[in-house]
């Protein structure tokens, strides 16, 4: 039997060494990083003093760096459900300053956001946690998902090897986001709209049957978060990111009123909780040059949001006004 | 946890160690507890269910040596059990939603609906429950003695390599090697069976499942194609089917090999068959020979007069198509496959008349090659296509749209999702899966491999090694076995 194991060592050795090699080399490629949002959710600075959770919306939305002075972070990856921005905020832990405040966003989806069923039949955004989480904090873990997606994502790169041999840098995702909605002309931001608002409703959310049981684990989530902040000393900030009038409309004053009153049930239940609700704010939703698309800022709408939040956040007391840069100051 | 999965692979090697160091003296033991915990790791109602079948095969085998004069009561009543739960599991959902379907149509009212069923099939349902029914009627006739041991015959049905997609055992194969309880490591058998599994893998990742990305395309929107593409989707889910269900077969076999477990073989390169009866005797062999023992040979199989020997042939068939799955399609194919063969036999015994002492040229059975890989090919259609209708669309369509010029080729080609690489990939796999194929029709490719100096036998395993990465790596998406839905 050694001299089998021994064989077969020696065999997979000989296999295994320059696989291994070659998928560090993937794995240190921008392109891995930047598909995985190692940047965002990963190689995060140390004493965080301010930082955001959530999805798309506030990737896009909130740009400390030009009027921050604390140390702060964007934690937001796209499609973050309540549940992973939990297991993101524990997972940073060491990283986040007693006191730090911590926005926590809610997204028009997000009451209704069936991402159990979505990622368990999807898996695509399910599968970025792998690479850094705890198995126990992972939706749904399964190991083959692991080793391929977290210990030897070589073995699923497919096309995306060549990368290794010529890693073209990160995106250009300055570049990109100065495209405004209607720099394609009003139909293309109709179909747009229309695309994300039928997306939404049809896709990501549960609006028919089960739509309660969907709320209260969404629910269940968030008050955990907003527990957990509070649990850790931390300063939890409800955020509603506004998204463009063009999608506002879209959506039925029942449907909207709907959002409200279950976003007011979380602020009466945490009394100190502070919301700074943009949903409705003219000076966003009106704004299309502000707007990639339907519901993504653009980095000039980013720019001008986070100026915003942050004199709002001063104005309320939660973060001192010494801290904002010289030019946000008014 | 597939047998293809990082996660077996891991299970399996804690387990080899084991079993050849620390549990030497507790073999069986060991094999009955992995096994348990790889049915709880599907779930633990797949385990109930098993226990609760084997436990009444059992206790029905104790009766049959018990009182031999109710033998055959105690068989029958076993297998109506039995046939009965796998009625519930795979036909119940299929019968509510026919009656559903009847009721709607002949009231025109959407109100009579009975509610419709969601039942999970419980994983190698159709495998255990064969499995039971044969050893019962083997220990009725007599062909295997009963199982004293309780463990040592739920082992026999639970046995983790063959658990989900089997081979179907028969007790007088698999039993005898249970009565050894302790077995020494043996280089050869380990390094077989390390060959067949590699073999396993690579009909699995680098043929299976590097086709059937193309092969869905074009059977799930088939009216999109031309016939070309459609002839050629054919031919690639003949190779597909093949090779998804051979290497699972190669995979379970390959690691009960190196536990020193001899498995039955299940397909003996079933495309170099010259008729429909050749190859019935090469695939899925276990499931062949069980309805060849157990519905076959008991309707008087071919010992009787010409019509009767059709109707048990067909009868074989259709019920072979049945237990696949409850669906017109496989209904459709077993019956097909029943009705060629009916035709072969007709042909056969007209030409054994006026050809006896006649040479075999050549040509000929060239010709019955082809006539028979296109045949089968063709009745792979029904298996594989979504509906009855959508199986008659792709058959019928074959020769629409034809144009006789290389852009049309071309196009059809590209239609299907194929890129340059893809193409050259599919070809280098068939090609090397046919060489493997014809090289095992006369002895097993571990003992080829066995006989080839060392540098070019390391030259091979590494080659398919890397081979098989390289396509998981680049070309191959992840894909359910196709039996375990069954």
């Amino acid at each position: 039997m050694k001299k089998f194991l021994l064989k077969l060592s020696i065999f997979l050795a000989v296999i295994g060494i320059p696989f291994g090699i070659l998928n560090e080399l993937y794995k240190n490629t921008n392109y891995w990083k930047s598909a995985n949002e190692v940047y965002e959710l990963r190689n995060h600075p140390d004493d965080i003093t301010l930082l955001n959770l959530g999805n798309s919306h506030e990737m896009y939305g909130l740009r400390y760096e030009k009027y921050y002075q604390g140390v702060s972070n964007n934690f937001a990856t796209s499609s973050q459900p309540f549940y992973y921005s939990y297991q993101v905020l524990k997972n940073a832990k060491s990283s986040i300053c007693d006191g730090a405040v911590v926005l926590v966003p809610v997204s028009y989806f997000d009451w209704y956001y069936n991402w159990r069923e979505l990622f368990a039949n999807t898996k695509t955004y399910n599968n970025r946690y792998y690479s850094f989480l705890k198995p126990r904090q992972v939706y749904n873990y399964e190991l083959d998902t692991h080793i391929e997606c977290g210990i030897f994502p070589l073995l699923t790169a497919k096309e995306n090897v060549k990368y290794i041999f010529h890693d073209t840098g990160l995106p250009d995702i300055e570049a990109e986001n100065l495209t405004a909605l209607m720099d394609r002309g009003a139909d293309h931001a109709d179909d747009v709209v229309d695309y994300k608002y039928n997306s939404w409703v049809n896709d990501v959310m549960n609006l028919g049957e089960g739509k309660d049981r969907v709320y209260e684990e969404n629910r269940r989530d968030l008050v955990k978060l907003i527990e957990y902040c509070y649990d850790e000393g931390y300063h939890p900030v409800l955020l509603c990111t506004p998204v463009t009038s063009l999608l506002n409309q879209r959506f039925s004053e029942e449907f909207l009123q709907d959002f409200d009153e279950k976003t007011q049930e979380i602020c009466r239940l945490f009394p100190e909780l502070l919301f700074l609700d943009y949903s409705k704010n003219e000076e966003f939703t009106d704004s299309l040059q502000y707007y990639t698309d339907s519901d993504h800022m653009n980095s000039l709408g980013g720019d001008i949001y986070t100026k915003k939040v942050l004199h709002d956040l001063a104005d309320a007391g939660v973060i001192g006004k010494e801290l904002l840069k010289e030019e946000s100051v008014r | 946890m597939n047998l293809n999965s990082y996660s077996f692979f891991l299970f399996f090697f804690i387990i080899f160690i084991l079993y050849y160091t620390v549990c030497k003296r507790r073999q069986q033991e060991l094999l009955l507890i992995s096994s348990i915990f790889f049915i709880l790791c599907y779930s633990p109602f797949c385990f109930v269910l098993l226990l609760f079948v084997t436990v009444s095969a059992y206790g029905a085998s104790c009766l049959i040596v018990k009182k031999a004069s109710y033998g055959k009561k105690y068989a029958i009543i076993s297998t109506v059990l039995f046939l009965g739960i796998l009625a519930v599991f795979k036909y119940l959902m299929f019968g509510v939603n026919m009656w559903n379907r009847m009721m709607t149509a002949l009231t025109g009212s959407e109100n009579v609906v009975t509610p419709a069923l969601q039942i999970m099939l419980p994983v190698g349902i159709s495998f255990y429950i064969f499995q039971n029914i044969g050893y019962v009627w083997d220990v009725y006739k007599k062909r295997a003695p009963a199982e004293k041991s309780f463990a040592k015959y739920l082992l026999f049905i639970s046995y983790f390599p063959k658990f989900t997609v089997g081979p179907i055992e028969r007790a007088e194969g698999f039993m005898p090697q249970m009565q050894q309880e302790t077995r020494e490591f043996s280089y050869a058998n380990a390094v077989a069976g390390l060959r067949i599994v590699m073999i396993g893998l690579f009909k699995k990742v680098a043929v299976a499942d590097v086709l059937a990305p193309v092969v869905n395309n074009v059977f799930d929107n088939p009216a999109e194609y031309t016939g070309l593409s459609l002839m050629i989707a054919t031919i690639l889910y003949t190779f597909q089917i093949y090779c998804d269900f051979s290497g699972y077969a190669d995979l379970a076999i390959g690691y009960s090999k190196m536990l020193g477990i001899n498995l039955m073989q299940n397909f003996h390169s079933p495309y170099f068959s010259k008729s429909i009866s050749g190859f019935w005797r090469r695939w899925h062999i276990s499931l062949s020979s069980w309805f060849r023992d157990f519905v076959y040979i008991p309707l008087g199989g071919n010992r009787v007069g010409k019509m009767r020997h059709m109707f048990n042939t067909m009868v074989t068939f259709v019920l072979s198509g049945i237990w696949h799955g409850a669906s017109l399609n496989f209904w459709v194919w077993g019956g097909v496959h029943g009705i060629l063969l009916c035709i072969e036999n007709g042909l056969n015994k007209g030409r054994e008349r006026h050809k006896k002492g006649l040479r075999r040229s050549g040509f000929a059975e060239a010709a019955k090659w082809g006539l028979t890989f296109v045949c089968i090919s063709v009745v792979w259609v029904f298996f594989r296509a979504n509906s009855l209708r959508g199986a008659v669309y792709i058959i019928s369509h074959y020769f629409s749209q034809w144009q006789f010029n290389l852009s049309y080729v071309k196009a059809s080609i590209v239609s299907m999702g194929f890129t340059e690489l893809t193409c050259v990939v599919v070809l280098v796999s068939l090609g090397i899966l046919v060489v493997i194929d014809w090289l095992q029709c006369k002895r097993s490719i571990s003992d080829v491999l066995g006989v080839q100096k060392p540098y070019i036998r390391w030259g091979i395993y590494f080659f398919f090694v890397f081979y098989i990465l390289f396509c998981k790596m680049y070309m191959a998406q992840s894909q359910q076995f196709i039996y375990f839905q069954f």
